[in-house]
């Protein structure tokens, strides 16, 4: 024993854990207690105390005896005494303990007398005996050593005997040996506590104020009693008095503002005494590389790292950090300053590694001092490599939670790209501590350090130091292994898909592509990037990311319901929360009991966007105001507010809610997504009449040919007043009244046109309705194309009548320039049918309206028919529509907005021949031909194919998807077949347009019967030319013969003759047209070429048998055969008998003027 | 790796499809809708192969839409881990280059090359290069899939050439 406590030695590593033990020893006297735990935590706290240590040994001893006592505790009550009053004089050798020595006579006296006293007779001799004896060996052997010593040993020896004890002294927390004498008893002043009304805050105020009360009745009669006040930060609302009696207390805090009075004043006990007063000493222990955070000043919060604790002892270390120099320019700190911003409340400078060119820039050269090592002196601050490296006291820094992140980490290590250069023991080290709260049974964890190192597997059962793993691999598999908890770090595999839990990046995903010690370099799921993160801070993510589709009753997107009114689309969700966004752009988080599911409209919900389009769930849509967001419609709520759902958004995980009226489609609508689309029977126009089921899209009128209109106000204030039509705007005209000059805005509606000569008025768009009647016996042109039934006299043909069969064509810019002659002109599309379609612009082929064409036709009511005979008429009227807008050129005029006009053939421009629409065979005209793909393009068969033979078939190949046939297309063409279709003129393979191009898939083919133009059969004198036929008839045939002769065209204002008769009399073949222009070459001379205005060809009669020609129909009986080509079998009396076709139910005869030979086939 | 899956695809039809092409119908809508596609669950669907069964048609209540329920057979395609295979590299940066595998996207990060193989910014087109590899767009390589993230309707996976016999496919 005493050979332990002589030499000082080092702490005995097990002492810690039977101090531990200690306090489960009931039978100390409780005064000491206190004591003991201090020296306790002493010990740990500061080894190298000398004193403490010896104290140690003797609490080994102790120890050790109390081991021995309890095991015979039960048998030997009066040992056990006995036993301990030994050991409290043991303990006690070095120390004055003639205070206790009262306190435990005290208690012994209580208890037995007799046992005591003679314990106390029994022992001291004994041990006063040893320790003499000890002492006077000792003393021998010294001085035998002293003689055989050299001097220098002796020295040597004092040396080092003194060193230690200096630095024991120097070093000590000497307070251990003093407190315990200080310990308080129940002798000592009692420490009472009273509360403080406030909280907090308050404490030091008071305890001045009583502090006050007392001095300044200390001299008086009655002082007060009380020793010492005191409060304690960490006791906040309480302040302690020490004073003998409580009376005293209530003296001192009587009167005094703040004191919680009524609650009273209570004892503290002795043994909460000591450590009410105890300052906890924290563990500084400093290691060089350690990660520090600094707390004061401009750099509070700052990440430092210790460089050198060789001064620890003076509480002063030694780190390195990044300085925050101030490097604004000094005319601008000026500014500042004299803005009022003192330099103490700018804003702390950013952090970066110092720079000596900057510095020197800034602060000019002599502030900054070169040393000879290459660092920098400004300041009074060194900087190495950029960082500053300064002493600082151990009580600016904090070396607890650093948890330093990484970047902050890879800035000190100066290149944010490599981890190589981390020293990864010292972030291990920094986070070490985390590494238990970051741990979930079932993570993988691997094992680093100990023995047990390299062992991996899963955590199965967690608690504050120890984990336990269930080993995965090698001899220990499947066995659970229990490992310190600092020892093991999070284990993740190259291609694993994990979440970041904490630090910059939280909550990103990503899959591990590299693993280096405790940093995974991850490659983000969210963006093309590189995440650095410690594998503390990830775990394993599911497969999917949290903004993908997860199980429950409430998934993500899912549209719910807040209220009744308000519908909020499902963001997130996030364990038993769900994020939501509301219809009105506000996100909050519900628990699902708070929302009721809608039920799932998506497959159905259907919106209107800004552009009058249908959208739905799936479409990609954009705002157009705003922020001009692009998301996927994920869910419509009342047609009204759309949610929509964008990956690269981040705000709400992507989901916004916009109004439905804001958004635009970004992409044109596929097909399959439109209903009407999806609605084979909608892709078809159905030809005649069919109960379509899509109205009509608005035309887009071009009412600009309106101006200069000559109308009549029919409503309102202006009624019957005469004016001209001077602008349109929308459904308004701007009227320039005759009256008085003035200009009114009027709507269209209250207009019609009036007819200067006759002063009849029209509808003002409605041009069509003289037309109606129109039978074959009206001019050339003005030829209702689908006036099929041969008719004669001013009756309407069947069928059609007035109604017009293609009312629905309206739609369509005009691709079957239907009329004859003039009708390809007009921008109506569907020329004569138009007239019916109220819709259809033009009014204006022909004479049309604005003709006052008083008469042909026979017209209905309203048109100022020509009335059969057209006796009446003078019909001046067809005129050449000279008023009709565009009407410019001739037949196929390239004015005229005809699709399918500039073709070749003399059906060309008329043969609608609509793309990919499976024609029949030609020559059975009228006779329907199915479209014979099961899945073919819309035929909409049915089409009287021009051609008589049959060479246009299209014949576009079926596409395999488009739209379905239509079987049921009425034939544009109601008429027999007979007549149905007499095509007009190409009798060789006039190229159909259209013709061969593959059918755009499910491309509506808007017609399909093809409205073989009527060339008009205007036998009617006047009308017609002096040939009886059309002036224009050249302009729809192609590839005849022609001869040149004057001009037939009536009160034309060209010359009479074509370049003055030269070639009047020749025969030309033509093959193109441009405009009126025929390009004739001449049959006699193929170098002689002239483009020859229409107005000037004649057709070139047969002249022999055997002969190919092509009806032209001049006249008007055979009008509805027109284009029908045959082969001249005789001549009988200017009519010509025509070889018998197939189609023909008898042997044609035609007039010869009806006839025209043809070019070439 | 491929795989031959039955699988099922509800198809809902417009009313106006019902008549004599409807089957036609159904099986175009069928390859349309899946053709192409890909499921976290099988794959991506290469191809159907057979429709084994096209279903009744339900008319459904306020759209007289139809479902039909369509079992089909088709190829599927479904990356696993620690799969070789070979892709076509359609994009390099510095943080490594990505190759499709057909549909599949897959990401070597530069990690996961070979530790001589260095990012050269410079070249044109970007590449990768070591002393006998050289990998830019349009070089064929052999990759061994190490992790899959599997989305609900897509999938990505990262690869590495860091092993023995992976890398750079060389055409001789």
């Amino acid at each position: 024993m005493s050979n332990i406590e002589a030499s000082s030695s080092p702490v005995d590593p097990k002492s810690e854990d039977e101090m531990d033990e200690r306090p489960t020893t009931k039978k100390r006297p409780r005064i000491v207690d206190p004591d003991e735990e201090d020296n306790a935590d002493d010990a740990v706290e500061a080894k190298d105390d000398e004193k403490a240590e010896e104290d140690e040994g003797d609490e080994d001893e102790d120890d050790d005896d109390d081991e021995d006592d309890e095991e015979d505790e039960d048998e030997e009550n009066d040992g056990e005494r006995r036993r301990k009053r030994r050991r409290k004089q043991k303990r006690y050798r070095f120390l004055d303990v003639e205070a206790e020595v009262d306190d435990e006579d005290e208690e012994e006296d209580e208890d037995n007398d007799y046992g005591d006293v003679a314990e106390f007779i029994d022992e001291a001799p004994e041990e006063g005996a040893a320790q003499s004896d000890y002492q006077h060996r000792r003393l021998d052997r010294s001085f035998g050593r002293n003689e055989e010593e050299d001097v220098q040993d002796i020295v040597q020896r004092l040396k080092e005997r003194h060193a230690r004890t200096a630095a024991a002294r120097y070093n000590g927390d000497s307070d251990a040996v003093p407190q315990r004498l200080l310990m308080p008893g129940v002798n000592d002043p009692s420490l009472w506590r009273v509360y403080t009304k406030t909280q907090s805050g308050r404490e030091a105020a008071i305890c001045a104020s009583i502090f006050r009360k007392v001095f300044s009745q200390q001299y008086s009669a009655n002082p007060i009693e009380v020793i010492s006040v005191f409060f304690r930060d960490s006791l906040s609302g309480m302040i302690f008095l020490e004073a003998r009696t409580s009376a005293a207390v209530s003296a001192a805090i009587n009167g005094i503002v703040g004191i919680f009075a009524s609650r009273g004043v209570s004892l503290v006990p002795i043994e909460e005494m000591a450590p009410l007063l105890k300052i906890k000493k924290k563990d500084v222990n400093l290691i060089p590389g350690m990660w520090i955070r600094m707390k004061r000043g401009k750099y509070n919060g700052d990440l430092a790292q210790v460089v050198d604790t060789d001064q620890i002892t003076s509480g002063v270390v030694g780190i390195k950090f990044i300085p925050r120099i101030d490097l604004t320019p000094r005319e601008k700190r000026k500014e500042k300053a004299a803005n009022g911003k003192g330099l103490a409340s700018a804003t702390k400078p950013p952090s970066r590694l110092f720079s000596y060119d900057d510095v020197r820039k800034i602060y000019g050269r002599q502030s900054v001092r070169t040393s000879a090592q290459g660092s920098f002196f400004f300041d009074n601050d060194e900087y190495i490599d950029g960082f500053c490296v300064k002493d600082v006291k151990i009580a600016i820094i904090e070396s607890e939670n650093v948890n330093p992140t990484l970047e902050e980490i890879s800035r000190f290590s100066g290149d944010d790209q490599s981890t190589a250069k981390f020293d990864l023991s010292a972030i291990a080290d920094a986070n070490k501590n985390l590494t238990v709260s970051v741990l979930f049974p079932g993570d993988q964890v691997e094992v680093y350090e100990g023995e047990q190192t390299g062992l991996y597997g899963s955590v199965e059962t967690v608690s504050s130091d120890v984990i336990a793993i269930k080993a995965v691999g090698g001899d220990v598999h499947g066995q659970t292994i229990e490992v310190p908890s600092r020892s093991v770090r999070k284990r993740f595999d190259v291609g694993e898909h994990v979440k970041v839990l904490a630090g910059k990046n939280a909550d990103a995903t990503g899959m591990v592509v590299e693993i280096k010690g405790d940093v995974v370099t991850l490659m983000s799921d969210q963006g093309e990037q590189e995440i650095k993160v410690f594998s503390k801070d990830i775990r394993k993510a599911a497969d999917t990311t949290n903004t993908t589709k997860q199980g429950g009753l409430y998934d993500l997107h899912d549209l719910v319901m807040l209220d009744s009114t308000t519908a909020a689309v499902v963001t997130k969700v996030e364990g038993a929360l769900l994020r939501v966004l509301d219809q009105n752009g506000a996100a909050r988080s519900v628990t699902p009991d708070q929302v009721t599911i809608r039920r799932d409209n998506k497959r159905f919900a259907v919106a209107t966007d800004s552009q009058g389009n249908d959208m739905k769930v799936g479409d990609n849509m954009k705002e157009t105001e705003g922020e001009s967001r692009q998301g996927e419609v994920i869910n419509i709520f009342r047609s009204l507010f759309v949610f929509l759902h964008n990956r690269d958004l981040t705000d709400n995980n992507g989901v916004f809610v916009a109004r439905a009226q804001s958004l635009i489609s970004v992409t044109p609508k596929s097909a399959v997504s439109d209903l009407g689309k999806m609605n084979p029977a909608l892709n078809q126009q159905l030809p005649y009449g069919g109960a379509s089921l899509m109205p009509p899209p608005p035309t887009n009128i071009n009412r600009n040919r309106l101006i200069n209109t000559l109308v009549v106000v029919v409503k309102g204030t202006s009624k019957g007043l005469l004016g001209t039509i001077r602008d349109i705007q929308g459904d308004n005209a701007r009227v320039e009244l005759k009256t008085n000059n003035k200009t009114l805005t009027i709507a269209l509606t209250s207009l019609k046109r009036k007819d200067q000569k006759t002063g009849a008025t029209f509808p003002l768009e409605a041009g069509g309705q003289s037309t109606f009647g129109r039978g074959p016996a009206a001019g050339g042109y003005d030829v209702n194309p689908y006036s099929g039934a041969p008719t004669t006299g001013g009756q309407t043909p069947g069928g059609f009548g007035g109604r017009t069969p293609g009312a629905r064509f309206g739609q369509t810019p005009n691709p079957y320039a239907a009329g004859a002659m003039g009708g390809g002109k007009t921008p109506n599309p569907y020329a004569a049918a138009a007239g019916a379609g109220g819709r259809t612009p033009a009014p204006g082929w022909g004479a049309g309206g604005k003709t006052p064409a008083p008469g042909w036709g026979g017209a209905g009511g309203k048109t100022p028919g020509w009335g059969g005979g057209g006796g009446k008429t003078p019909a001046p009227g067809f005129a050449d529509g000279g008023r009709t807008p565009g009407w410019g050129a001739s037949g196929m005029g390239g004015k005229t907005p005809n699709p399918y006009g500039a073709p070749a053939g003399p059906s060309g421009g008329r043969t609608p021949a609509p793309q990919g629409s499976m024609y029949g065979a030609g020559a059975n005209a009228g006779g329907p031909s199915y479209g014979n793909g099961p899945l073919t393009a819309p035929t909409p068969y049915g089409g009287p194919t021009p051609g008589i033979q049959s060479a246009p078939t299209p014949a576009a190949p079926s596409n395999l998807y488009s739209a379905p046939t239509p079987y049921g297309a009425p034939t544009p063409f109601a008429g027999p077949p007979t007549y149905a279709a007499p095509t007009p003129g190409g009798p060789l393979s006039a190229p159909t347009p259209g013709m061969g191009g593959p059918t755009p898939y499910g491309a509506p083919t808007p017609f399909g019967g093809a409205p073989t133009p009527y060339g008009g059969g205007a036998t009617n004198g006047g009308v017609a030319g002096p040939e009886g036929i059309a002036w224009d008839w050249a302009l729809d045939f192609r590839n005849v013969i022609v001869e040149v002769g004057s001009s037939q065209k009536p009160n034309t204002r060209s010359p009479l003759h074509f370049q003055r008769g030269l070639h009047d009399g020749k025969r030309f073949g033509y093959d193109t047209i441009n405009g009126e222009l025929c390009h004739c070459i001449s049959l006699d001379d193929p170098n002689t070429i002239e483009d020859i205005p229409a107005e000037y060809l004649k057709p070139s009669k047969p002249d022999q048998p055997g002969q190919m020609v092509v009806c032209v129909g001049a006249s008007g009986s055979q009008e509805q055969q027109r284009g029908l080509q045959r082969i001249t079998q005789y001549e009988n009396g200017g009519s010509w008998m025509m070889e018998m076709d197939p189609e023909d139910s008898s042997a044609l005869v035609w007039e010869a003027i009806d006839l025209c030979r043809i070019w070439k086939v | 790796m491929f795989f031959l899956r039955e699988l099922t695809h509800t198809i809902l039809l417009h009313p106006s499809y019902f008549g004599a092409q409807l089957e036609d119908y159904l099986r175009q809508k069928l390859y349309e809708d899946v053709e192409g596609t890909c499921s976290g669950k099988h794959g991506y669907i290469i191809s159907v192969i057979t429709i084994s069964d096209i279903g009744e048609g339900k008319i459904q209540p306020s759209t007289g839409q139809a479902k039909f329920k369509t079992t089909y057979t088709a190829i599927v395609m479904k990356p696993f881990k620690g799969e070789v295979v070979d892709g076509k590299v359609v994009n390099v940066n510095k943080m490594g280059f990505f190759a499709m595998v057909g549909p599949l996207q897959v990401f070597v990060s530069c990690h996961l090359t070979h530790g001589d193989m260095q990012y050269d910014p410079n070249a044109s087109p970007p590449c990768y290069r070591s002393n006998d590899e050289v990998i830019q767009k349009d070089t064929k390589v052999r990759m061994q899939i190490v992790g899959c993230r599997v989305e609900a309707n897509d999938i990505f996976a990262i690869g590495t050439i860091k092993k023995d016999f992976l890398g750079q496919i060389r055409e001789d």
